[in-house]
Protein backbone atom coordinates (compact mmCIF):
# COMPACT_ATOMS: atom_id res chain seq x y z
CA UNK A 1 0.00 0.00 0.00
CA UNK A 2 0.98 3.05 -0.84
CA UNK A 3 -0.94 5.36 1.00
CA UNK A 4 -0.69 6.32 4.86
CA UNK A 5 -3.16 7.10 7.53
CA UNK A 6 -2.78 11.18 8.42
CA UNK A 7 -4.32 11.41 11.56
CA UNK A 8 -0.88 11.50 13.64
CA UNK A 9 -0.21 15.10 12.88
CA UNK A 10 -3.94 16.03 13.73
CA UNK A 11 -3.53 16.15 17.64
CA UNK A 12 -0.52 18.36 17.37
CA UNK A 13 -2.33 20.95 15.79
CA UNK A 14 -5.39 20.80 18.24
CA UNK A 15 -3.37 21.04 21.22
CA UNK A 16 -1.15 24.08 19.40
CA UNK A 17 -4.80 26.05 18.88
CA UNK A 18 -5.95 25.13 22.21
CA UNK A 19 -3.02 25.86 24.09
CA UNK A 20 -3.40 29.37 22.50
CA UNK A 21 -6.78 30.25 23.43
CA UNK A 22 -6.39 29.32 27.54
CA UNK A 23 -3.82 32.03 28.36
CA UNK A 24 -4.13 33.25 32.06
CA UNK A 25 -7.80 31.24 33.12
CA UNK A 26 -7.91 33.33 36.70
CA UNK A 27 -8.57 36.82 34.65
CA UNK A 28 -12.13 35.72 32.98
CA UNK A 29 -12.90 34.02 36.58
CA UNK A 30 -12.39 37.44 38.17
CA UNK A 31 -13.98 39.22 35.95
CA UNK A 32 -16.99 37.06 36.04
CA UNK A 33 -16.89 36.98 40.06
CA UNK A 34 -16.70 40.96 40.07
CA UNK A 35 -19.67 40.97 37.30
CA UNK A 36 -21.76 38.57 40.01
CA UNK A 37 -21.34 41.11 43.01
CA UNK A 38 -21.56 43.84 40.76
CA UNK A 39 -25.34 42.39 39.31
CA UNK A 40 -26.18 42.51 42.66
CA UNK A 41 -25.13 45.90 43.95
CA UNK A 42 -27.22 46.87 41.13
CA UNK A 43 -30.06 44.52 42.16
CA UNK A 44 -29.78 46.01 45.51
CA UNK A 45 -29.82 49.48 44.07
CA UNK A 46 -32.63 48.94 42.45
CA UNK A 47 -35.05 47.02 44.63
CA UNK A 48 -34.40 49.03 48.24
CA UNK A 49 -36.31 52.02 48.24
CA UNK A 50 -34.91 55.42 50.19
CA UNK A 51 -36.58 57.92 51.42
CA UNK A 52 -37.47 60.28 49.42
CA UNK A 53 -35.76 62.93 50.58
CA UNK A 54 -32.71 60.86 48.82
CA UNK A 55 -34.35 59.89 45.78
CA UNK A 56 -32.41 63.01 43.84
CA UNK A 57 -28.95 63.61 42.27
CA UNK A 58 -27.29 60.90 41.10
CA UNK A 59 -27.14 57.61 43.16
CA UNK A 60 -23.70 57.19 44.73
CA UNK A 61 -22.18 53.76 45.01
CA UNK A 62 -19.19 53.47 47.24
CA UNK A 63 -16.96 50.43 47.24
CA UNK A 64 -14.30 49.96 49.80
CA UNK A 65 -11.49 47.63 49.71
CA UNK A 66 -12.04 46.36 46.30
CA UNK A 67 -10.59 47.92 43.22
CA UNK A 68 -11.43 45.15 41.05
CA UNK A 69 -15.19 45.44 41.58
CA UNK A 70 -14.90 49.23 41.48
CA UNK A 71 -13.16 48.98 38.17
CA UNK A 72 -15.91 46.44 36.77
CA UNK A 73 -18.68 48.42 38.13
CA UNK A 74 -17.53 51.48 36.67
CA UNK A 75 -17.61 50.20 33.20
CA UNK A 76 -20.00 47.50 33.33
CA UNK A 77 -22.46 49.86 34.99
CA UNK A 78 -22.02 53.26 33.52
CA UNK A 79 -24.80 55.12 32.53
CA UNK A 80 -26.83 53.03 34.50
CA UNK A 81 -29.97 54.11 36.03
CA UNK A 82 -32.25 53.53 38.95
CA UNK A 83 -35.22 55.42 39.03
CA UNK A 84 -34.75 58.34 37.88
CA UNK A 85 -30.84 58.92 39.08
CA UNK A 86 -27.93 58.02 37.14
CA UNK A 87 -25.36 55.83 39.33
CA UNK A 88 -22.24 56.61 39.85
CA UNK A 89 -19.25 55.09 41.71
CA UNK A 90 -16.69 56.02 43.73
CA UNK A 91 -14.18 53.97 45.60
CA UNK A 92 -11.97 54.66 49.17
CA UNK A 93 -9.09 53.25 50.19
CA UNK A 94 -9.69 54.56 53.63
CA UNK A 95 -12.67 55.11 55.66
CA UNK A 96 -11.77 58.72 55.95
CA UNK A 97 -12.28 59.04 52.29
CA UNK A 98 -15.84 57.55 52.61
CA UNK A 99 -18.25 60.20 51.26
CA UNK A 100 -21.97 61.02 51.28
CA UNK A 101 -23.02 57.64 49.36
CA UNK A 102 -26.35 55.81 48.84
CA UNK A 103 -24.56 52.73 49.28
CA UNK A 104 -21.49 51.48 50.63
CA UNK A 105 -20.14 48.21 49.78
CA UNK A 106 -17.51 46.51 51.75
CA UNK A 107 -15.27 43.78 51.07
CA UNK A 108 -14.68 40.78 53.00
CA UNK A 109 -10.94 41.98 53.35
CA UNK A 110 -12.13 45.06 55.02
CA UNK A 111 -14.66 43.32 57.48
CA UNK A 112 -12.71 44.16 60.67
CA UNK A 113 -13.38 48.04 60.22
CA UNK A 114 -17.25 47.56 59.55
CA UNK A 115 -17.31 49.50 63.24
CA UNK A 116 -15.40 52.19 62.36
CA UNK A 117 -17.08 52.57 58.84
CA UNK A 118 -20.55 52.19 60.44
CA UNK A 119 -19.77 55.54 62.46
CA UNK A 120 -18.55 57.72 59.06
CA UNK A 121 -21.75 56.49 57.86
CA UNK A 122 -24.90 59.00 57.73
CA UNK A 123 -28.45 57.74 57.44
CA UNK A 124 -28.64 57.86 54.02
CA UNK A 125 -26.29 54.60 52.92
CA UNK A 126 -27.16 51.22 52.85
CA UNK A 127 -24.14 49.10 53.85
CA UNK A 128 -23.79 46.17 52.19
CA UNK A 129 -20.65 43.78 53.27
CA UNK A 130 -19.51 40.83 51.91
CA UNK A 131 -18.78 37.60 54.49
CA UNK A 132 -16.56 35.22 54.05
CA UNK A 133 -18.71 32.85 56.08
CA UNK A 134 -22.08 33.20 57.47
CA UNK A 135 -20.89 33.03 61.26
CA UNK A 136 -19.05 36.06 60.85
CA UNK A 137 -22.40 38.24 60.03
CA UNK A 138 -22.25 41.90 60.39
CA UNK A 139 -24.58 44.15 61.40
CA UNK A 140 -24.88 45.52 57.97
CA UNK A 141 -28.13 46.30 56.13
CA UNK A 142 -27.52 43.36 53.76
CA UNK A 143 -24.38 41.07 53.83
CA UNK A 144 -22.90 39.16 50.43
CA UNK A 145 -21.70 35.58 51.10
CA UNK A 146 -20.92 32.76 48.95
CA UNK A 147 -23.03 29.46 49.61
CA UNK A 148 -22.03 26.56 47.94
CA UNK A 149 -20.48 28.25 45.08
CA UNK A 150 -23.14 30.41 44.68
CA UNK A 151 -23.01 33.91 45.68
CA UNK A 152 -26.25 34.78 48.11
CA UNK A 153 -26.97 37.45 50.31
CA UNK A 154 -28.53 38.06 53.61
CA UNK A 155 -30.89 40.66 54.30
CA UNK A 156 -30.79 42.01 58.03
CA UNK A 157 -34.23 43.91 57.84
CA UNK A 158 -34.57 45.52 61.14
CA UNK A 159 -31.36 47.42 60.67
CA UNK A 160 -32.20 48.82 57.44
CA UNK A 161 -35.90 49.78 58.62
CA UNK A 162 -34.34 51.78 61.19
CA UNK A 163 -33.16 53.94 58.54
CA UNK A 164 -36.43 54.04 56.68
CA UNK A 165 -35.28 51.64 53.65
CA UNK A 166 -38.17 49.88 52.48
CA UNK A 167 -36.63 46.49 50.96
CA UNK A 168 -38.57 45.62 47.42
CA UNK A 169 -40.64 42.34 47.66
CA UNK A 170 -38.50 40.62 45.25
CA UNK A 171 -35.30 41.04 47.10
CA UNK A 172 -36.90 39.60 50.20
CA UNK A 173 -38.18 36.66 48.67
CA UNK A 174 -34.87 35.30 47.30
CA UNK A 175 -32.93 36.40 49.68
CA UNK A 176 -30.52 33.27 51.15
CA UNK A 177 -31.73 34.10 55.10
CA UNK A 178 -33.02 37.36 56.35
CA UNK A 179 -32.28 38.57 59.74
CA UNK B 1 5.04 0.33 -12.43
CA UNK B 2 3.03 0.07 -9.19
CA UNK B 3 1.73 -3.23 -7.13
CA UNK B 4 -1.38 -2.56 -8.47
CA UNK B 5 -0.59 -2.63 -12.12
CA UNK B 6 1.53 -5.50 -12.16
CA UNK B 7 -1.40 -7.38 -10.93
CA UNK B 8 -3.32 -5.74 -13.03
CA UNK B 9 -1.18 -6.20 -16.20
CA UNK B 10 -1.41 -10.21 -15.28
CA UNK B 11 -5.21 -9.62 -14.94
CA UNK B 12 -6.09 -8.22 -18.04
CA UNK B 13 -4.16 -10.98 -20.03
CA UNK B 14 -5.81 -13.89 -18.16
CA UNK B 15 -9.28 -11.58 -18.66
CA UNK B 16 -8.40 -11.17 -22.78
CA UNK B 17 -8.24 -15.07 -22.45
CA UNK B 18 -11.03 -16.04 -20.34
CA UNK B 19 -13.14 -14.06 -22.34
CA UNK B 20 -12.54 -15.46 -25.37
CA UNK B 21 -12.55 -19.23 -24.08
CA UNK B 22 -15.16 -18.17 -21.55
CA UNK B 23 -19.18 -20.15 -22.18
CA UNK B 24 -20.45 -16.75 -21.48
CA UNK B 25 -21.26 -14.93 -25.27
CA UNK B 26 -18.69 -13.78 -27.07
CA UNK B 27 -18.91 -9.63 -26.09
CA UNK B 28 -16.70 -7.45 -28.71
CA UNK B 29 -17.94 -4.03 -26.37
CA UNK B 30 -16.21 -5.72 -23.82
CA UNK B 31 -13.09 -6.35 -25.97
CA UNK B 32 -13.28 -2.83 -26.60
CA UNK B 33 -13.27 -1.69 -23.28
CA UNK B 34 -10.65 -3.85 -22.48
CA UNK B 35 -8.51 -2.21 -25.21
CA UNK B 36 -9.03 1.29 -24.05
CA UNK B 37 -8.11 0.19 -20.31
CA UNK B 38 -4.88 -0.97 -21.96
CA UNK B 39 -4.33 2.13 -23.63
CA UNK B 40 -4.96 4.15 -20.67
CA UNK B 41 -7.88 5.67 -22.11
CA UNK B 42 -9.48 5.63 -19.26
CA UNK B 43 -12.48 7.70 -19.85
CA UNK B 44 -13.36 5.96 -22.88
CA UNK B 45 -12.90 2.64 -21.30
CA UNK B 46 -15.61 4.01 -18.45
CA UNK B 47 -17.83 4.96 -21.30
CA UNK B 48 -17.82 1.31 -22.88
CA UNK B 49 -19.34 -0.09 -19.52
CA UNK B 50 -22.71 1.00 -19.77
CA UNK B 51 -22.72 -0.57 -23.03
CA UNK B 52 -21.07 -3.77 -22.35
CA UNK B 53 -23.62 -4.19 -19.83
CA UNK B 54 -26.83 -3.17 -22.37
CA UNK B 55 -24.79 -5.22 -25.41
CA UNK B 56 -23.98 -7.85 -23.10
CA UNK B 57 -26.53 -8.47 -20.20
CA UNK B 58 -25.10 -11.53 -18.99
CA UNK B 59 -21.30 -9.19 -17.79
CA UNK B 60 -23.95 -8.22 -15.15
CA UNK B 61 -23.13 -11.50 -13.07
CA UNK B 62 -19.47 -11.14 -14.16
CA UNK B 63 -16.81 -11.04 -11.51
CA UNK B 64 -14.18 -10.57 -13.56
CA UNK B 65 -16.17 -7.94 -15.61
CA UNK B 66 -16.92 -5.58 -12.42
CA UNK B 67 -13.53 -6.19 -11.57
CA UNK B 68 -12.14 -4.75 -14.69
CA UNK B 69 -14.90 -1.62 -14.05
CA UNK B 70 -13.11 -1.13 -10.58
CA UNK B 71 -9.77 -0.44 -11.84
CA UNK B 72 -11.36 1.62 -14.67
CA UNK B 73 -12.82 3.80 -12.49
CA UNK B 74 -10.30 3.49 -9.83
CA UNK B 75 -8.09 5.24 -12.64
CA UNK B 76 -10.17 7.83 -14.11
CA UNK B 77 -10.63 9.01 -10.02
CA UNK B 78 -6.38 8.78 -9.51
CA UNK B 79 -5.47 9.94 -13.69
CA UNK B 80 -8.02 11.95 -14.51
CA UNK B 81 -9.87 13.43 -11.65
CA UNK B 82 -6.72 13.71 -9.86
CA UNK B 83 -7.69 12.27 -6.65
CA UNK B 84 -10.70 15.24 -6.23
CA UNK B 85 -11.71 14.50 -2.62
CA UNK B 86 -15.84 14.99 -3.44
CA UNK B 87 -15.39 12.11 -6.23
CA UNK B 88 -17.99 9.84 -6.40
CA UNK B 89 -15.63 7.83 -9.15
CA UNK B 90 -13.41 6.43 -6.52
CA UNK B 91 -17.53 5.52 -4.43
CA UNK B 92 -18.03 3.53 -7.96
CA UNK B 93 -14.33 1.80 -8.07
CA UNK B 94 -15.21 0.52 -4.39
CA UNK B 95 -18.93 -0.71 -5.70
CA UNK B 96 -17.47 -2.43 -8.67
CA UNK B 97 -15.20 -4.37 -6.57
CA UNK B 98 -17.66 -5.34 -3.66
CA UNK B 99 -19.72 -6.70 -7.01
CA UNK B 100 -16.93 -8.49 -7.97
CA UNK B 101 -16.51 -10.04 -4.69
CA UNK B 102 -20.21 -11.13 -4.22
CA UNK B 103 -20.36 -12.85 -7.45
CA UNK B 104 -16.65 -14.44 -7.26
CA UNK B 105 -17.60 -17.95 -6.38
CA UNK B 106 -14.28 -19.28 -6.92
CA UNK B 107 -12.72 -16.19 -5.15
CA UNK B 108 -10.65 -15.41 -8.06
CA UNK B 109 -9.64 -12.04 -7.28
CA UNK B 110 -10.90 -12.00 -3.98
CA UNK B 111 -7.81 -10.99 -2.56
CA UNK B 112 -7.03 -8.46 -4.64
CA UNK B 113 -10.72 -6.79 -4.75
CA UNK B 114 -10.43 -6.83 -0.82
CA UNK B 115 -6.83 -4.62 -1.13
CA UNK B 116 -8.59 -2.35 -3.85
CA UNK B 117 -11.28 -1.52 -1.65
CA UNK B 118 -8.97 -0.92 1.32
CA UNK B 119 -7.27 1.37 -0.93
CA UNK B 120 -10.30 3.11 -2.31
CA UNK B 121 -10.85 3.35 2.15
CA UNK B 122 -7.62 5.15 2.78
CA UNK B 123 -8.56 8.12 0.54
CA UNK B 124 -11.80 8.46 2.24
CA UNK B 125 -9.81 8.42 5.70
CA UNK B 126 -7.12 11.10 4.52
CA UNK B 127 -9.73 13.25 2.67
CA UNK B 128 -11.40 13.22 6.13
CA UNK B 129 -8.33 13.99 7.82
CA UNK B 130 -7.56 16.65 5.59
CA UNK B 131 -10.67 18.55 6.31
CA UNK B 132 -10.22 18.41 10.45
CA UNK B 133 -6.13 19.56 9.43
CA UNK B 134 -7.18 22.11 7.91
CA UNK B 135 -10.38 23.09 10.76
CA UNK B 136 -12.08 23.34 7.27
CA UNK B 137 -15.38 23.58 9.51
CA UNK B 138 -17.47 24.48 5.99
CA UNK B 139 -16.52 20.92 4.96
CA UNK B 140 -17.44 19.04 8.60
CA UNK B 141 -20.48 17.33 6.84
CA UNK B 142 -18.26 16.24 4.22
CA UNK B 143 -15.34 14.67 6.64
CA UNK B 144 -18.18 12.64 8.77
CA UNK B 145 -19.25 11.67 5.29
CA UNK B 146 -15.50 10.21 3.93
CA UNK B 147 -15.17 9.17 7.43
CA UNK B 148 -18.12 6.69 7.55
CA UNK B 149 -17.34 5.61 3.84
CA UNK B 150 -13.99 4.82 5.14
CA UNK B 151 -15.95 2.95 7.99
CA UNK B 152 -18.21 1.20 5.48
CA UNK B 153 -15.11 -0.14 3.33
CA UNK B 154 -13.06 -1.20 6.01
CA UNK B 155 -15.48 -3.36 7.48
CA UNK B 156 -15.55 -5.10 4.31
CA UNK B 157 -11.94 -5.28 3.16
CA UNK B 158 -11.51 -6.15 7.25
CA UNK B 159 -14.25 -7.61 9.02
CA UNK B 160 -11.88 -7.33 11.90
CA UNK B 161 -10.31 -4.26 11.72
CA UNK B 162 -10.21 -2.90 15.33
CA UNK B 163 -11.65 0.79 15.05
CA UNK B 164 -11.46 2.07 17.79
CA UNK B 165 -7.91 4.28 18.12
CA UNK B 166 -9.22 5.81 14.73
CA UNK B 167 -13.07 6.82 15.92
CA UNK B 168 -11.33 7.94 18.97
CA UNK B 169 -9.21 10.53 17.03
CA UNK B 170 -12.30 11.22 14.49
CA UNK B 171 -14.68 11.89 17.09
CA UNK B 172 -12.16 14.18 18.87
CA UNK B 173 -11.45 15.74 15.66
CA UNK B 174 -15.37 16.73 14.52
CA UNK B 175 -15.99 18.00 18.44
CA UNK B 176 -13.12 20.22 17.77
CA UNK B 177 -14.60 21.14 14.29
CA UNK B 178 -17.92 22.02 16.41
CA UNK B 179 -16.41 23.93 18.88
CA UNK B 180 -14.42 26.63 16.59
CA UNK B 181 -18.06 26.93 14.69
CA UNK B 182 -19.67 27.47 17.98
CA UNK B 183 -16.46 30.34 19.23
CA UNK B 184 -17.01 32.13 15.80
CA UNK B 185 -20.45 32.95 16.79
CA UNK B 186 -21.87 31.92 19.81
CA UNK B 187 -24.72 33.25 20.28
CA UNK B 188 -26.33 31.70 17.28
CA UNK B 189 -24.39 28.58 17.35
CA UNK B 190 -25.52 27.55 20.45
CA UNK B 191 -26.83 24.11 19.19
CA UNK B 192 -23.03 22.97 17.70
CA UNK B 193 -21.84 23.49 21.25
CA UNK B 194 -23.80 20.26 22.36
CA UNK B 195 -22.60 18.58 19.42
CA UNK B 196 -18.98 20.09 19.85
CA UNK B 197 -20.12 17.87 23.35
CA UNK B 198 -21.33 14.87 22.69
CA UNK B 199 -18.33 14.42 19.92
CA UNK B 200 -16.04 14.61 22.48
CA UNK B 201 -17.75 12.74 24.95
CA UNK B 202 -17.97 9.42 22.13
CA UNK B 203 -14.22 9.61 22.14
CA UNK B 204 -14.10 9.25 25.84
CA UNK B 205 -16.44 6.62 25.71
CA UNK B 206 -14.06 4.59 24.03
CA UNK B 207 -11.15 5.75 25.70
CA UNK B 208 -11.39 7.79 28.62
CA UNK B 209 -7.58 8.96 29.33
CA UNK B 210 -7.35 10.62 26.08
CA UNK B 211 -5.58 13.62 27.34
CA UNK B 212 -7.07 16.14 24.50
CA UNK B 213 -10.73 15.09 25.04
CA UNK B 214 -10.26 15.88 28.97
CA UNK B 215 -8.30 18.61 28.67
CA UNK B 216 -10.60 20.62 26.13
CA UNK B 217 -13.81 19.17 27.52
CA UNK B 218 -12.23 20.58 31.05
CA UNK B 219 -11.11 24.53 30.10
CA UNK B 220 -14.74 24.39 28.22
CA UNK B 221 -16.73 23.77 30.46
CA UNK B 222 -15.13 26.52 32.34
CA UNK B 223 -14.79 29.02 29.54
CA UNK B 224 -18.72 28.25 29.19
CA UNK B 225 -20.03 28.85 32.92
CA UNK B 226 -18.03 32.53 32.51
CA UNK B 227 -19.20 33.15 29.41
CA UNK B 228 -22.57 32.81 31.19
CA UNK B 229 -21.57 35.76 33.54
CA UNK B 230 -19.92 37.77 31.38
CA UNK B 231 -21.38 37.34 27.82
CA UNK B 232 -25.14 36.02 28.27
CA UNK B 233 -26.36 37.73 31.58
CA UNK B 234 -27.80 41.10 30.58
CA UNK B 235 -26.75 43.43 33.27
CA UNK B 236 -30.81 44.71 33.45
CA UNK B 237 -31.54 41.32 34.01
CA UNK B 238 -34.06 40.68 36.95
CA UNK B 239 -33.12 39.30 40.57
CA UNK B 240 -34.64 35.56 39.00
CA UNK B 241 -32.39 35.54 36.45
CA UNK B 242 -29.27 36.60 37.62
CA UNK B 243 -29.53 33.39 39.92
CA UNK B 244 -30.81 31.60 37.47
CA UNK B 245 -27.83 32.17 35.13
CA UNK B 246 -25.47 32.34 37.89
CA UNK B 247 -26.97 28.40 38.93
CA UNK B 248 -25.87 27.32 35.55
CA UNK B 249 -22.90 29.05 35.15
CA UNK B 250 -21.97 26.94 38.90
CA UNK B 251 -23.14 24.02 37.04
CA UNK B 252 -20.79 24.33 34.02
CA UNK B 253 -17.64 24.97 36.64
CA UNK B 254 -18.53 21.78 38.60
CA UNK B 255 -18.64 19.86 35.22
CA UNK B 256 -15.60 21.33 34.12
CA UNK B 257 -13.39 20.09 36.89
CA UNK B 258 -13.00 16.26 36.95
CA UNK B 259 -11.51 16.58 33.08
CA UNK B 260 -9.02 18.73 34.34
CA UNK B 261 -7.98 16.72 37.45
CA UNK B 262 -7.59 13.65 35.15
CA UNK B 263 -5.63 15.70 32.83
CA UNK B 264 -3.61 17.24 35.69
CA UNK B 265 -3.25 13.22 36.78
CA UNK B 266 -1.23 12.74 33.51
CA UNK B 267 0.62 15.73 33.05
CA UNK B 268 1.29 17.65 36.74
CA UNK B 269 3.80 19.69 35.30
CA UNK B 270 1.61 21.22 32.49
CA UNK B 271 1.31 24.68 33.90
CA UNK B 272 -2.03 25.82 32.11
CA UNK B 273 -3.96 22.64 33.22
CA UNK B 274 -3.15 23.77 37.33
CA UNK B 275 -4.17 27.48 35.96
CA UNK B 276 -7.42 25.86 34.86
CA UNK B 277 -7.79 24.24 37.91
CA UNK B 278 -6.75 27.34 39.85
CA UNK B 279 -9.50 28.90 38.28
CA UNK B 280 -12.36 26.67 38.26
CA UNK B 281 -11.74 26.82 42.02
CA UNK B 282 -11.70 30.56 42.24
CA UNK B 283 -14.94 30.21 40.30
CA UNK B 284 -16.24 28.12 42.68
CA UNK B 285 -15.51 30.54 45.42
CA UNK B 286 -13.15 27.46 46.74
CA UNK B 287 -10.27 29.87 47.58
CA UNK B 288 -7.95 27.10 50.29
CA UNK B 289 -8.20 25.24 46.89
CA UNK B 290 -7.87 27.98 44.41
CA UNK B 291 -4.31 29.26 46.13
CA UNK B 292 -3.36 25.59 46.78
CA UNK B 293 -2.90 25.27 43.24
CA UNK B 294 -1.91 29.02 42.39
CA UNK B 295 1.30 27.74 44.60
CA UNK B 296 1.88 24.80 42.72
CA UNK B 297 1.91 26.78 39.12
CA UNK B 298 4.36 29.37 40.91
CA UNK B 299 6.17 26.65 42.08
CA UNK B 300 6.32 25.53 38.51
CA UNK B 301 6.45 28.13 36.79
CA UNK B 302 9.89 28.92 39.22
CA UNK B 303 11.30 25.60 38.60
CA UNK B 304 10.43 25.99 34.26
CA UNK B 305 12.68 29.60 34.99
CA UNK B 306 15.85 28.17 36.33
Amino acid sequence: MTRRFKIPLLFGLFLLITSLTIVSQTDPAKASRMKMQGMYLYQFAKNVYWPSEYNTGDFLIGIYGSKDLFNVLNNTFKDKVTGSQKIVFDFYESTSEIADCHLLFVSKEETSVITKVKKVLDQKTLLVTELTDISNSTSSMINLLYVNSRLKYQLNKSEAEKNNFKIGQTLTKLAYSTI
Amino acid sequence: MSFFKKILSTVLIFGVFSNIFSQSTYCPEKMLLLQKYKSKEYENARGYIDTVLSQCPDQIQDAYFWHVCGFINLDVFKYVENKEAGSPTKAKAADCFIKSINLDIEKKYFDLNNKLIDYVSTFYYNDAVKILQKFDTKNQENALSYYNSFKKLKEISNPDYDFREKEVDFNFGIGMLYKMRYEKDKTNNKSLLDSCINYLNKSLEIDSDQYSANYNLGIMYHNLGVDIIMEELDIDADLEMVILMQEQAVNYFSKSLPFLKKVYQMKPQETSIVQGIAAVYYSLNDMEKHVEYMNILKELESNSGE
